[in-house]
């Protein structure tokens, strides 16, 4: 039975953090979406290049990464205040 | 800060978010744990706010929420601690995941990886001090940078 607990811990973990990320507050410097596809595809080749680390099945990209990232921009476009 | 840097450090930030909390998830099979992966996560917290400065950050705590995730943090470890207390005999006494034979298949192999034993509630003490230090360490650079800013403005 492949373990839940990267994935829920990962997501609640991340939903915490990216909650406070706002970037209206940048000056002088714009993130628009292809700056996010660009951060998210950064962010598949190192989780793919940390393999299943730390927890051992059969995907090649280690979850709780992953499912990090998606709480962390999930929290950053529904919750965050500003954009 | 150039441009350059405040292009890049975003991104770098998030990245170093996600593999904190990843060495967070992964602490009671490899080394790391909730210490390193809550410093890992305040290190991505403190890039940002080096680089954009105090009040243009893009990642920001408020008072409330430092607060209120560093008290989570701390009451989550004592209670934990005082259920190995009450049920084996010592504080943080590690009684498994199967605490009085009443919690389901399902939520005790919820952080079990292929190992004949299981790690019991090592998993989720470190969540608890992730989150502790994740808040602490973000909070100590935030009040530097504050005290920085309030010096700067009397020698003006």
């Amino acid at each position: 039975m492949t373990p839940l607990g990267p994935i829920i811990f990962g997501f609640i973990f991340g939903v915490i953090v990216g909650s406070q990320i706002k970037t209206g507050n940048i000056k002088d410097t714009s993130f628009n979406a292809s700056s996010y596809v660009i951060i998210i595809i950064a962010a598949l080749i190192v989780a793919w290049q940390l393999g299943e680390f730390p927890f051992y099945d059969f995907l090649p990209v280690s979850r709780g990464f992953v499912f990090a990232l998606i709480g962390v921009l999930f929290s950053k476009f529904i919750i965050a205040r500003s954009s | 800060m150039s441009q350059i840097l405040k292009l890049i450090s975003l991104p770098i930030s998030i990245i170093l978010i996600c593999l904190g909390i990843m060495t967070i998830l992964g602490g009671h099979i490899t080394p790391g744990g909730g210490f390193q992966g809550g410093a890992m996560i305040a290190s991505g917290v403190i890039l940002s706010l080096l680089v954009y400065g105090l009040g243009n950050s893009p990642i920001e705590f408020s008072h409330l929420y430092v607060e209120v995730f560093e008290s989570i943090g701390a009451l989550g470890f004592i209670v934990l601690g005082l259920v190995g207390l009450f049920a084996g005999g010592f504080f943080l006494y590690n009684v498994g995941a199967d605490i009085f034979n009443i919690v389901p298949a399902s939520i005790q192999n919820l952080l079990h990886y292929p190992d004949p034993t299981n790690a019991g509630i090592i998993p989720y003490l470190n969540i608890f001090v992730g989150l502790k230090v994740f808040a602490g360490l973000s909070c100590i650079v935030i009040a530097f940078e504050g005290f920085k800013k309030f010096t700067e403005e009397d020698e003006e």
